[in-house]
């Protein structure tokens, strides 16, 4: 058995000390890995990073984070992925991880992600240079996920996003942003390569549970959804090396 | 809008936004997701704050942002446990 401890959006302030340590510190008890779903900090700020790694500090599973748009906001986010790494912390942009997990492998693939909007109701890189940056850079990011996943090995494997590949975990959202908070792009990306789970963040007031088209099971964990320091997701042993 | 209509005929839509723009680039709070309501010459700020101090700058801002009117800040604060019952993915 494979076991998944997630949560996204813990948006650390520099006033954050004390938060999570004590929520965090028997996790090893429930979970082999922590994957953090992007939005670690308030305002991208390395120091808000460090903070973040001193309240994981009694966590003795592997950690793997992708970062999320509020961790981009200073324009620091090469300094604050090495506060990270730092410590410990694999952060991914495109990149892919495999751990030792109960005696079987978890690939990992993560990728911020970024918006655009969902099928009938998305962008297209059309028009003005400013419209073809945006949806290029989601069309961008999706690739780098895809090829991420094809290439990770593992039993089980989780693609790990900040930005949603679904509308039904952005369900409670208002319509009017969903283009904001997530692409069908990305689920595309997931449903070619092929996985076992995605996990996300970013839609606050969203649902944990949804599916893309191609059958993968997508869960929203962002913390004010989840309401928890984190969520746990199991994998049977037989059913993710029928992969 | 006939031309005699008051300027100020939608201010409340625009002074919500304001406050929110604030909200979003204000060093102190980088928040995007708090529900601003404008009513009954009251501000209500609604949504999650991760801590009191968060919540506290949220309203300082609002205030600043909109002296002449009270701000009601009803933000809840982040629930923090241990994962819960874990959920099994076939």
């Amino acid at each position: 058995m494979i076991r998944v401890a997630a949560v996204g959006d813990l948006h650390m302030g520099k006033d954050g000390a004390g938060l999570l340590r004590p929520h965090l510190r028997d996790l090893s008890a429930y979970a082999d890995v922590l994957l953090l779903a992007g939005d670690l900090t308030r305002c991208g700020d390395p120091e808000e990073a460090s903070v973040l790694v001193d309240e994981l500090g009694d966590v003795r599973v592997p950690i793997v984070a992708v970062l999320g748009n509020h961790d981009y906001h200073a324009g620091r986010e090469d300094d604050l992925r090495g506060v990270l790494t730092a410590a410990g912390v694999q952060v991914l942009e495109g990149e892919a991880v495999t751990l030792s997990v109960e005696g079987t492998t978890l690939g990992i693939a993560g990728v911020k992600g970024f918006g655009g909007g969902f099928a009938g109701a998305c962008g297209s890189d059309f028009g003005e240079r400013e419209m073809k940056m945006f949806i290029g850079h989601t069309r961008e990011v999706a690739t780098r996920l895809e090829a991420a996943l094809r290439r990770v090995q593992g039993a089980a494997r989780i693609a790990l996003l900040h930005y949603s590949p679904v509308v039904e975990t952005l369900q409670g959202e208002r319509l009017e942003i969903y283009p904001f908070l997530g692409s069908y792009l990305l689920a595309e990306a997931i449903d070619s390569a092929g996985a076992d789970l995605v996990l996300h963040g970013h839609a606050h007031h969203g649902h944990e549970k949804g599916i893309t088209p191609g059958g993968v099971h997508v869960r929203n964990v962002a913390q004010p959804v989840i309401q928890r320091a984190y969520r746990v997701y199991c994998f049977d042993k037989t059913n993710a090396t029928s992969l | 809008m006939s031309t005699e209509e008051p300027a100020t005929a939608h201010a409340d839509e625009y002074r919500t936004e304001h406050l929110r723009d604030a909200l979003a680039h204000d060093p102190a709070t980088a928040e995007l997701d708090v529900k601003v309501t404008l009513a009954g010459g009251r501000i209500v700020l609604t949504g999650h704050a991760a801590t009191e101090a968060h919540r506290q700058a949220i309203s300082d801002i609002a205030r600043r942002v909109a002296p002449d009117l009270d701000v009601v800040n009803q933000m809840d604060l982040a629930e923090f446990g241990d994962g819960g019952e874990p959920e099994s993915l076939a």
